[in-house]
């Protein structure tokens, strides 16, 4: 994307600003003195522009070394001269704001106050807290702060979540300036670039470090890292001011070290905090995650400022965030009562926040756009726009911005289409329309409907011929509004009048209050329909969307060209097993159903996809069905329910079983269990909270081949007999098969007193755990955790834990090898509450 | 150390205590001086490998109780290391392939290439074959088993098989048609009564033979348990009561709790706490189609007659699935599903 803002950019006749901000690629930005700036923008009318890193502040580009950035998207309008810095939009003449019109919405209307983000409140609070914490804290050594260290912080959640927007917004209203670590990039590429710009390099204002690139390039990816940690913790970002152009710009070029402009410490130029912020996590290799580790260790330890990570979850569970944080990083240091690193981790982003959002994005884009390039979308085009992009602000954005994109195309078409069918008869094809909005309506609103549709389309005649462009109230200051309407059917066939689109109490500030009660029934009436016309009106372009909250309804209903702008969502495995152990169906059968001759036999509608459900769950087959059947009994009330259902679990594990027609027969498996199981829920056990759990299989199988492996080299491996016995004798354990051995000889063997066996301390102790039977509780299994995907949690056998574990068998007894699978998570989610989607939380209700 | 079991057991075949008539065949058959591929099966505990051990010191005299055990690596195609323990005198090599898991077509070919590529040093006086004794054949994969095929006809000259397996089903038909088949019945309860008394007499004890009838049927017609078990008690109390507990394995305890939980409540609950004592007993390496056995025999005891043809056809139908599929656990628990609604009807019909 930030390739993109780019090459726009350089489209751009570009002014001195602007150009500056794509020549400095390098290195720190003096963003304090920018933010600055943007915060006194309005009250200064000097043209002070040249400092700041523009629009592409919210771009994460990729050239830059290290970048550091204003926190807020106001930086741009603080290069407009004299416009708001709260409302970027509304200088259209400047030429930022024309550079800021290319760039995506997403960029351009970022959030700047915490009340715009989509971030739960208490997590603000929380990250906030933190970071007053650790600002205050700043230039004290870890050592000297009563034992909380607040250096490191970890933010985890999902793509789209929030939370580089919560960190840049609260860098603005908490004052403290960003610097933010960039990967290095390839030696060559980054000359031909240099060369590409040396003139703007030159006169760069920011931007006064060129690093040793050629040394760079040859450094390891830690090494530059902990450099970067460790130059942003002794040097402060240099400030300059656009007119100190030449004077700084001579410091570029230094080798390694940031030019230090405001050496001493108290003295930094904007006295703001400073915060490290880590997004881009280093490329890094296996073999240097211990190295890793060290420098987050000592940035724990010994950073003055403190650093924040932010990691985005992927399908993949949270390996990435395992591998760079493993729980020895994470843990409490002796003496201290804090973690040293603090972990916060954010959901998915709720239905309502993204309507919110979006809803946000829109009227900004409104009021900065002319009139044509923006459509007015209605509520339940919104809701469907949040509900296709899983709980990111980012895709929903971006949904919005290509839908509005899609309707500016199809309006000017219908323009062009209006103009031609002037005089073509228009008929009310209302009988032709499909009825597929999940509202049954009767056929008398139909009949109105279709009046109204005559009716309006000699109106929009009459309307666009009156207005002939498109401006049509003078009255409206900022929200115009475009007064075509579609005289085809086929773009939008179910169109009707939305009735309840004046619940947004922003439009009602704009609306006249009696257009709200006409509309409320009275569809037909010509007064209420051409009001609903009038500025400030939304006017409905999609189906109307009965009950946004239920999903499948919902996108059966959004029009496709919603749907080709969702995010390709996939289901975390917790939901997935959710939609189908809790199988909601509707209120009664299909019509194919009905042909069923047994009562018994007939299932009313299932209102999920199996096949769906477990297209868009990326595990494998056998992994989901080892989920199914781990969880499957607790949402069933009746015993003969359960057995027909362990049937179908029995079957599908036999699809499983042969080798030889795994591959082809392995998602039948998991579609005959997902099926069965919802198929033979009669009587669903009573909704209520139930947690997932791992499958039990792989630990049991751990265990068994722990055990196993431990007899081995206890009983049958020549050396571990070397005490007391004749090597190379052998003993009844080996003439047995192991299956005898374990099944009769073992349990009997450990209770003879060990003089009588001549069996070692070692091989006693593990006769003894061995012969020792728990009562299965569900305690100790391992909960699946809301995020969490697929992952077996199987370490690699690897020998050197099979000596360890037989030696602890050895010398501490009868404990069995413990499974720790579960306790690595436990940090993040104990003080966040589970946050789910909505459809979820109807579920689990 | 000296387990009874081991002390003694019988190293010739004059001394073994039952299946005389057995005995006399095999001495028969050593002594013709032809000696075919064998395959003996019968059900554990029977005295397969101890009759087989008799059968070989018959062959070539007592040098064949000098054991020793043998590390083995194997190469398998992707270089991995293959680990097999094998025991070996020196006319005869015993090894169990199925350790090897998949791999075991490779562990039988290179075994028997190698012992059949060496002929025996002295033929005149001794036999002009070696033997392998391969166990648990009834494990193998069909690859294997078809690579056993092709060698026992290749090396039928310097070396005979003595294959042991509980059940010839799951052995191919070209393998059953190229040996003997020497079928190994279990002891009679009476016959292993003779031989704990037998064992009680060398030891110096006394026991009742009413005692001795109650271990020998506990014990499943299997002789090792029965021995055991024997021992068993008398390290736990000497001299016996008559109302002293046999000594059963733990997990066998553990399947016979899980049953009076299966019979006590018929509840989704129950079939989860059910399941959790599955798990601890797959944990602790004890075969699912052996859990599924011994639970159906524990259950067979305590319910009505009318149950018991549907629970065996059941028990049967389960084991079977579980064979051919991937995770035991989901046939456990589907057999125990349709036990405990099978029982709870009948419990309803009964007007409980």
């Amino acid at each position: 994307m930030s390739s993109v803002v780019d090459m726009l950019r350089r489209q751009q006749p570009r002014p001195a600003a602007t150009s500056s901000t794509a020549a400095a690629p390098d290195v720190v930005v003096p963003s304090s003195v920018a933010s600055a700036i943007a915060r006194e923008a309005p009250a200064d009318p000097a043209p002070r522009a040249t400092t700041t890193t523009a629009a592409a502040t919210h771009a994460r580009s990729s050239q830059p070394k290290a970048r550091s950035s204003t926190p807020s998207s106001s930086s741009a309008a603080a290069s407009s001269s004299s416009s708001a810095a709260s409302d970027p939009a509304q200088s259209p003449l400047s030429a930022n704001a024309a550079l800021l019109a290319t760039l995506p919405w997403v960029e351009r209307f970022a959030p700047v106050a915490a009340a715009e983000l989509c971030v739960h409140k208490k997590r603000i609070e929380e990250v906030e807290a933190w970071i007053q914490i650790a600002i205050q804290q700043a230039g004290r050594r870890a050592g000297a702060t009563n034992g909380k260290a607040h250096k490191v912080l970890l933010l985890t959640g999902p793509p789209g979540a929030g939370k580089t927007a919560l960190i840049r917004s609260l860098a603005s209203s908490l004052r403290f300036e960003i610097c933010e670590w960039v990967n290095p990039v390839r030696e060559s590429w980054k000359h031909s670039m240099a060369s590409a710009s040396t003139a703007a390099m030159l006169s760069a204002s920011g931007t006064s470090e060129e690093r040793a690139s050629n040394q760079e390039a040859n450094l390891s990816t830690v090494v530059a890292f902990q450099e970067f940690l460790g130059r942003s913790d002794r040097y402060n970002t240099v400030a300059v001011e656009a007119n100190q152009t030449s004077t700084t710009s001579s410091n570029a070029g230094l080798l390694g070290v940031l030019p230090t402009v405001g050496q001493a410490d108290g003295s930094s130029p904007s006295n703001l905090g400073k915060v490290i912020l880590v997004e881009d996590m280093p490329h890094l290799v296996p073999s240097q995650y211990a190295s890793f580790h060290d420098v987050v260790r000592n940035a724990a330890a010994h950073a003055r400022y403190p650093v924040i990570f932010i990691i985005s979850d992927t399908r993949n569970g949270e390996s990435e965030v395992r591998n760079l944080f493993p729980l020895d990083v994470l843990e409490t240091l002796p003496g201290y009562n804090a973690p040293r690193v603090h972990r916060i981790s954010f959901n998915a982003v709720s239905q309502t926040a993204l309507v919110k959002a979006i809803t946000r994005v829109h009227q900004l884009a409104l009021r900065s756009s002319s009139i044509l390039e923006v459509p007015q979308l209605d509520k339940s085009e919104i809701a469907t726009l949040a509900l296709t992009s899983s709980g990111d602000v980012r895709a929903a954005i971006n949904a919005l911005q290509f839908y509005c994109l899609e309707q500016k195309v199809l309006q000017r078409r219908r323009f062009a289409e209006m103009e031609t069918s002037k005089t073509r008869q228009v008929e009310p094809n209302s009988n032709g329309r499909s009825t597929s909005t999940g509202t049954k309506r009767s056929l008398q609103e139909e009949n109105a409907s279709s009046e109204v549709r005559l009716d309006r389309h000699s109106k929009v005649r009459i309307i666009t011929r009156k207005s002939g462009g498109a401006k049509f109230s003078p009255d409206s200051d900022a929200e115009d509004c475009v007064v075509i309407d579609d005289s085809d059917d086929e773009t939008t066939q179910d169109f009707i009048p939305a009735r309840k689109i004046d619940d947004n109490p922003e439009d009602q500030s704009t609306l006249d209050g009696s257009d709200d009660d006409a509309s409320g029934d009275n569809e037909s009436t010509e007064p209420g329909w051409l009001k609903r016309n009038a500025p400030g009106a939304r006017r409905p372009l999609a189906k109307q969307i009965p009950d946004a909250k239920d999903l499948s309804v919902a996108v059966v209903a959004a029009p496709t060209s919603l749907l080709a702008t969702g995010r390709d969502t996939s289901l975390f495995l917790f939901h997935a097993l959710g939609k189908i152990l809790n199988c909601k169906r509707g209120p009664a059968c299909l019509p194919m159903e009905e042909l069923l001759t047994t009562e018994s036999n007939r299932r009313r509608e299932l209102l999920m996809n199996p096949e769906e459900v477990i297209d868009q769950t990326h595990v494998s087959p056998e992994l989901f069905v080892a989920y199914l059947h781990q969880n499957y009994s607790e949402f069933y009330a009746d015993l003969d329910d359960i057995s027909h259902a362990a049937d179908h679990l029995s079957d599908a594990d036999l699809l499983l079983g042969g080798w030889r027609n795994k591959d082809s027969l392995q998602s039948h498996a998991s579609l005959v269990a997902a099926r069965g199981i919802a198929y033979e829920r009669q009587h669903p056990a009573p909704q209520s909270w139930r947690p997932l759990h791992k499958p039990e299989w792989f630990a049991s199988v751990r265990a068994q081949r722990t055990s196993r492996d431990t007899f081995r080299s206890l009983f049958l491996v020549p050396r571990a007999l070397s005490q007391g016995l004749d090597a190379d004798s052998p003993t009844p354990f080996h003439m047995l098969p192991v299956r005898s051995v374990i099944t009769e000889l073992l349990p009997i063997v450990g209770r003879f007193p060990a003089p009588r066996t001549g069996l070692n301390p070692r091989q006693m102790s593990f006769l003894h755990f061995f012969a020792r039977f728990t009562t299965g509780g569900r305690a100790t299994i391992a909960k699946l955790d809301e995020n969490d995907n697929d992952e077996r949690d199987e370490p690699p056998v690897d020998p050197t834990a099979l000596v360890a574990a037989s030696s602890s068998l050895a010398s501490a007894p009868a404990i069995p090898p413990p499974i720790t699978e579960s306790s690595t998570r436990q940090t993040a989610t104990v003080n966040a509450p589970l946050y789910m989607l909505d459809d979820d939380i109807e579920e689990f209700d | 150390m000296a387990l009874w079991v081991d002390k003694y057991r019988p190293t010739n075949l004059d001394k073994l205590d039952y299946n005389l008539t057995l005995s006399k065949q095999l001495k028969h058959l050593v002594s013709a001086g032809d000696f075919p591929h064998m395959m003996v099966y019968g059900p554990p505990g029977a005295g397969k490998k101890t009759r087989v051990m008799c059968l070989l010191r018959e062959l070539y005299g007592p040098g064949v109780e000098k054991l020793k055990v043998e590390h083995r690596t194997f190469k398998t195609p992707s270089d991995a290391k293959l680990e097999i323990i094998t025991i070996a005198s020196n006319y005869h090599i015993e090894l169990n392939p199925s350790d090897a898991g998949t791999q075991d077509r490779l562990v039988v070919q290179d075994i028997l290439k190698e012992i059949a590529s060496s002929h025996q040093l002295d033929t005149q006086t001794q036999r002009s074959f070696k033997v392998v004794v391969l166990t648990e054949v009834d494990k193998l994969s069909k690859d294997a088993q078809h690579a056993l095929r092709r060698t026992m006809e290749l090396y039928v000259s310097t070396c005979r098989l003595i294959l042991l397996c509980n059940s010839t089903s799951k052995v191919l038909s070209p393998i059953r048609s190229r040996c003997l088949g020497i079928r190994i019945p279990a002891p009679t309860v009476p016959e292993i009564v003779t031989v704990l008394q037998s064992i009680a007499r060398k030891e110096g004890i006394s026991v009742s033979g009413d005692f001795a009838t109650r271990i020998a049927e506990s014990s499943d017609r299997n002789l090792r348990k029965a021995i055991l078990s024997f021992e068993a008690c008398r390290v736990q109390q000497y001299p016996f009561v008559s109302n002293q507990p046999i000594q059963k394995a733990d997990w066998e305890v553990y399947v016979e709790q899980t049953a009076s939980e299966i019979l006590g409540e018929q509840s989704p609950k129950c079939l989860l706490a059910v399941r959790g004592r599955m798990y601890e007993l797959l944990s602790h390496c004890i075969p699912a189609d052996i859990i599924i056995k011994s639970l159906t025999n524990v259950l067979l005891r305590s319910i009505d007659r009318s149950l018991k043809i549907e629970l065996v056809q059941w028990a049967a139908t389960y084991e079977h699935r579980l064979q051919l599929g991937s995770k035991p656990i989901f046939h456990l628990e589907a057999f125990v599903a349709k036990f405990m609604s099978l029982y709870k009807r009948y419990r309803l019909n009964l007007g409980y």
